[in-house]
C-alpha cells in the first residue's frame, strides 16, 4: 500500500516535469507563487495538468469498469470493451471526423456511439437472458459488425481525415482541456463511487450466476451494475479514444496483488489503472519529443508482455 | 422420526413441465410442498431433480404451468423478496479466493441488509450459531479457497441457515460429505424440521433419505413416480423401477425405517431377479 | 430510483461533454503587427511561407516540409503536432489548414495562449489564391503577393488559353485500389484548367474508390496515374479489355510531389504539367 502511494508521487513529479521541456521543481515552485516564464506557465497549466488529470480518469474509469465486467462476466480475461463500447465509440468518432466539419465535437459522436452500441448489446443477450455467456457473444457479434462498418467509411473518406481517424483509435489522450477534463473526472469519480456501493454484490455475482440469484441478485441489480459500468467506460472511450489493456490487465494485477474482494479490488483498480495510464501516457509523450507515441500502442505492448509474462509464470 | 406434519401450502406446482433449451426436463408435474415438510427429492440421474428445485426458487421459468410460493406466482418475486424466505443450497459453485469462512457464511444476511446502509447488522451471532451447527467455527477465520470440498459444503449449509431457517431447499448437501458429518447435517436438518422448517432436499442416498425424511418424492423422467411417507413408498418392486436395479428391503433395525439393500451383480449384467 | 437517475445521466452526458469542447472560437478582430515567428502546421502553407519570401520566420514546422535553406524544428506531424513543441518555438503566430491539418487541437492551442490562424479548405484555384492572399495579410506581404499572384494568374491564364479541344480523361492517384478524384477535390479543377474533363467528377466522395470494371466501361481515351510505377501496372491490368488508353499508348504517368502540396505555385505546375499531357496525347 506504501509502495502505491509511493508510486503516485514519483509518476505524478515525473509527469508535470517531463515532455517537451523538462521542467525543474523548482520552476514548478515558481509557478505556484505565480511568477516564472509564461511560456511555461502555459505549458504546465494548459497542456500538462488537463492532460494528466484525463489519463487519471481514464485509467481508473477504464481499470474500475474493467474490474466490474470481469466479475459480472465471470471471467477473468473479459476487456469492458467487449460489450460493444469500444466498437461503438469507434464507429461514432469515424463518423464525426470523417463526414462531419471540423467543428463538431467528436467526443459527442464517440460517447453517443458507445451508449448506443452498448444497448444493442444488452437488449440482444436480455432477449436470451442476460447469462455472462450471451452477453460475450453478443458483444463480439456487435463488435465485428460495427468494425467493418468503420472500414466501410474509410473507404469513403479523405485520407488525411481517415489518418486522423485511426490516429484517434489509437488513443490521443492530448486533447484533454478543462471544460471537458474537469466535468469528465467528476463523472468518473461518481460512477466508481457508485459501483464502490456494490461491492459486495459484486463478490456475490463472482460466485456463480445461481448463487447470487438465490441471495436475491436479480436481473435488475444486474442491470443498473452493467449500465454504471458501461457508462464508466464509455467515458475514457469518448473523451481520449480506444486505449487497451489497461481494462484487462489492471484487474487482474490488483487481484493478484490485492485478492479479489471488491470492496479493495475496486479502489484500488481503479488508482492502479490512473497510475498506470499516466505513466504509459508520460513515457509515450516524453520518449520521441516532438513524435508522440500513441497511449493506446504503449499499453498494448505493455499487455503483451504482461501476458507472455503470466504464461510463464503458469508454467511453474 | 418419519412423522409428516400437515400444514399450509407453501410450493404449489400445477401442471409444471420445464427445461433448457427447449428440451423438458420436467413434464406435466403436480405437486405441493406444505409447511413443515421434509421431503426428498429422489431419482436416478437426469430425473429431473434439480430442474424441479430450480423451477421452485425461480431460476428456471416453466414453459406450462404454475408455480406458487405462499400463494404468490413465484415469477412475482423479486429475487430479493424470494432470497428472504427461503435460502438455497448448490451442488457447486465457484470460489472467490480471499473470503474467510466466516465472511461467506455471513453472506446469508445480505437479502436482509438494506441497499445503502453501513450499519453492522446485529445479527452476528446468527453466524456463529450457524458456525457451531454445521461444526465448522473452527474454520471461521480459514480462506475458503484453502477448505476441502466437504467443508465448503458445510458453510454453504451454515450460509443458507443465516439466510432463513424457515425454507431451506438443497441440492444434494451431503454428496461429499464422509458419515460424520453426512449424519450431523441430517441431525441438524431434522432438528431445525422439528421446529418448524420447512426442507426440500435432493438426495441420492435412499437410506438417509428414508431415515429423515417424513415425505419422499420420487421423479422418473421428469414425472412423478411416487409421493409419500417412506413406509409407504419404499418397496422393492418400485425401488427397482425407479433406479432399474434388482434389491431387497428390509427395516433399520435402530429406526424402523424401510432400507434398500441393492443387490450386486445384477445392475451390469441386466439381469433380473430371480435369475441365476 | 436509480433508473431514472440513470437516464438523467444518459442525457446529460453527452451536452455537458459537447458543450465542454466548443467549437471554433472567432478569430480575434484586432490589428497584429505582421508575425515574425511563425509555427506552420501544414507543409503546404510553409511552402507559401517560403514562397512569400518569409522563410527565415518560420520558427517551427511539420515532419514532412518542403526543402529549407536553414535547419528548422520540427514540432510534430501533419496529422498529431505536439502543442508542446509548438509552444516551446515562441511563435507570435500558428498556422493550420483545414483541409489536412490537426483541426482537432486547435481549441487546444488557443487555450494556451497563442495565436492560431486557420486557412480554410478549397475546391478551385480561386480558394487557394485567396488563402494565399490571406497568409500575405498575415505576414505584412501583401504587396509581394499581389506580384506573385499576377504572374500566376497570367501564367494560368495562358495555360487556359492553349486549349483546343477538350479531351475526356480519367486521372487516378492508385491502382490498388483504383481511386480517382470527382469534383469535390481540387484536382478536378486542375484537369478542367488543363483542358480535360475528369470522367468521374460526378461521383459523392472526393477520392472515390473505382472497381477496374468500372475503369474499363467508362473507357477514357486519356489515363494519367499519379503513382510511381503506375503506368506499367495500368498496361498489365488493361491489357485483357480493349482499352482506348491503351490502344492509343495514351496512358501517363505523373509524379506525385506536384499536387502533394496546395499552393499557388503547385497548381500551375499541376494544370501545366496536364496540359502537355493533354496536348501530347493522341
Amino acid at each position: 500500500m506504501a509502495m502505491l502511494i509511493l508510486a503516485a508521487c514519483l509518476v505524478l513529479a515525473a509527469a508535470l516535469s517531463l515532455g517537451a521541456r523538462f521542467i525543474t521543481p523548482g520552476e514548478l515552485l515558481q509557478l505556484l507563487q505565480g511568477h516564472g516564464d509564461p511560456m511555461v506557465r502555459a505549458m504546465v497549466i494548459e497542456l500538462r495538468i488537463p492532460r494528466i488529470l484525463m489519463a487519471l480518469a481514464a485509467g481508473a474509469a477504464l481499470a474500475g469498469g474493467g474490474t466490474v465486467f470481469q466479475a459480472m462476466l465471470r471471467n477473468p480475461l473479459a476487456d469492458p470493451f467487449i460489450i460493444g463500447v469500444s466498437g461503438g465509440a469507434a464507429l461514432g468518432a469515424t463518423a464525426v471526423i470523417l463526414f462531419l466539419p471540423p467543428g463538431v465535437p467528436v467526443v459527442a459522436g464517440a460517447f453517443a456511439g458507445s451508449l448506443g452500441a452498448t444497448f444493442l448489446v444488452f437488449s440482444l443477450s436480455r432477449r436470451l437472458s442476460l447469462g455472462s455467456e450471451t452477453l460475450i457473444l453478443a458483444g463480439v457479434a456487435i463488435s465485428f459488425s460495427l468494425s467493418s462498418m468503420v472500414f466501410l467509411m474509410y473507404a469513403f473518406g479523405r485520407s488525411s481525415d481517415v489518418h486522423r481517424a485511426v490516429m484517434w483509435m489509437m488513443g490521443d489522450l492530448s486533447l484533454g482541456r478543462y471544460d471537458m477534463v474537469l466535468p469528465g473526472t467528476l463523472m468518473v469519480a461518481v460512477l466508481i463511487g457508485a459501483l464502490f456501493f456494490f461491492h459486495r454484490h459484486l463478490d456475490i455475482i463472482s460466485f456463480g450466476e445461481n448463487f447470487s440469484r438465490n441471495l436475491g441478485i436479480g436481473g435488475k441489480s444486474l442491470g443498473t451494475i452493467f449500465w454504471i459500468a458501461a457508462l464508466l467506460v464509455a467515458l475514457p472511450v469518448a473523451m481520449a479514444g480506444i486505449i487497451g489493456f489497461v481494462g484487462l490487465m489492471v484487474p487482474h494485477i490488483t487481484r493478484s496483488l490485492w485478492g479479489g474482494r471488491h470492496g479493495r479490488l475496486i479502489p484500488l483498480s481503479a488508482c492502479t489503472g490512473a497510475l498506470f495510464l499516466l505513466a504509459a501516457d508520460t513515457a509515450g509523450r516524453s520518449i520521441a519529443v516532438p513524435y508522440e507515441i500513441p497511449v493506446g500502442v504503449i499499453t498494448g505492448l505493455a499487455g503483451g508482455i504482461f501476458f507472455v509474462a503470466m504464461l510463464f509464470r503458469r508454467r511453474q | 422420526m418419519t412423522e409428516t406434519r400437515q400444514g399450509d401450502i407453501l410450493f404449489s406446482l400445477k401442471g409444471v413441465s420445464g427445461g433448457y433449451g427447449g428440451k423438458e426436463v420436467i413434464q406435466d408435474l403436480t405437486l405441493d410442498i406444505h409447511r413443515g415438510d421434509f421431503a426428498a427429492l429422489i431419482g436416478p440421474n437426469g430425473a429431473g431433480k434439480s430442474t424441479l428445485l430450480k423451477l421452485m426458487t425461480g431460476i428456471l421459468i416453466p414453459s406450462k404451468g404454475e408455480v406458487t410460493f405462499k400463494d404468490k406466482a413465484i415469477q412475482g418475486y423479486s429475487p430479493r423478496e424470494f432470497a428472504r424466505q427461503a435460502a438455497v443450497v448448490e451442488q457447486s459453485m465457484r470460489t472467490l479466493p480471499s473470503y474467510t469462512v466466516g465472511e461467506f457464511v455471513e453472506l446469508g444476511l445480505f437479502p436482509h441488509r438494506q441497499l445503502f446502509s453501513f450499519a453492522e447488522s446485529p445479527e452476528a451471532s446468527r453466524v456463529a450459531e450457524a458456525l457451531e451447527e454445521c461444526r465448522i467455527a473452527h474454520l471461521v477465520h480459514r480462506s475458503i479457497d484453502q477448505i476441502s470440498g466437504g467443508e465448503l459444503q458445510l458453510a454453504s449449509i451454515a450460509r443458507a441457515l443465516v439466510q432463513n431457517r424457515d425454507v431451506l431447499l438443497l441440492d444434494e448437501p451431503v454428496s461429499h460429505l464422509d458419515i460424520h458429518h453426512s449424519i450431523a447435517v441430517m441431525d441438524l436438518l431434522h432438528d431445525l424440521n422439528a421446529r418448524g422448517a420447512t426442507v426440500i432436499t435432493v438426495l441420492h442416498d435412499m437410506n438417509r433419505a428414508s431415515d429423515y425424511c417424513g415425505r419422499l418424492i420420487g421423479l422418473k423422467e421428469g414425472t412423478l413416480f411416487f409421493d409419500g411417507t417412506p413406509e409407504e413408498t419404499v418397496s422393492y418392486g418400485r425401488i427397482e423401477e425407479l433406479f432399474e436395479l434388482v434389491c431387497i428391503v428390509r427395516d433399520n433395525p435402530i429406526t424402523g425405517a424401510p432400507f434398500t439393500y441393492p443387490v450386486p451383480g445384477y445392475v451390469a449384467q441386466g439381469k433380473k431377479k430371480g435369475t441365476p | 430510483m436509480i433508473t431514472i437517475h440513470r437516464y438523467i445521466l444518459i442525457i446529460f452526458l453527452p451536452l455537458l461533454l459537447a458543450g465542454g469542447c466548443g467549437g471554433k472560437e472567432s478569430p480575434e478582430k484586432g490589428n497584429h503587427p505582421a508575425a515574425q515567428r511563425i509555427v506552420s502546421l501544414s507543409p503546404s502553407i510553409t511552402k507559401m511561407i517560403i514562397d512569400l519570401g518569409s522563410e527565415h520566420r518560420l520558427a517551427g514546422v511539420t515532419s514532412f516540409h518542403p526543402p529549407l535553406k536553414k535547419a528548422v524544428p520540427v514540432i510534430g506531424t501533419l496529422v498529431n503536432p505536439a502543442v508542446e513543441s509548438i509552444l516551446q518555438a515562441r511563435p507570435d503566430l500558428v498556422l493550420l489548414s483545414e483541409e489536412d491539418g490537426a483541426t482537432q487541437k486547435s481549441d487546444l492551442i488557443r487555450a494556451t495562449g497563442l495565436r492560431l490562424e486557420m486557412l480554410g479548405r478549397h475546391r478551385n484555384f480561386k480558394d487557394i489564391t485567396d488563402n494565399y492572399r490571406r497568409l500575405a495579410l498575415l505576414l505584412g506581404r501583401e504587396k509581394t503577393a499581389l506580384e506573385k499572384l499576377a504572374l500566376y494568374e497570367k501564367r494560368l491564364a495562358a495555360l487556359r488559353a492553349e486549349v483546343k479541344r477538350v479531351k475526356e480523361v480519367t486521372l487516378l492517384l492508385a491502382t490498388r485500389p483504383l481511386v480517382t478524384v470527382s469534383s469535390g477535390s481540387f484536382i478536378n479543377a486542375m484537369i478542367q484548367d488543363g483542358g480535360g474533363r475528369n470522367s468521374f467528377h460526378g461521383l459523392i466522395t472526393a477520392y472515390p474508390v473505382i472497381t477496374l470494371e468500372a475503369l474499363v466501361k467508362k473507357n477514357p481515351p486519356v489515363l494519367m496515374v499519379m503513382q510511381k510505377g503506375g503506368k506499367k501496372e495500368l498496361e498489365r491490368m488493361l491489357n485483357r479489355f480493349p482499352a482506348t488508353a491503351l490502344k492509343k499508348r495514351n496512358i501517363f504517368e505523373i509524379l506525385p510531389d506536384t499536387v502533394a502540396y496546395y499552393t499557388p505555385e503547385d497548381y500551375i505546375r499541376g494544370v501545366a504539367t496536364i496540359r502537355s499531357i493533354l496536348g501530347a496525347a493522341r
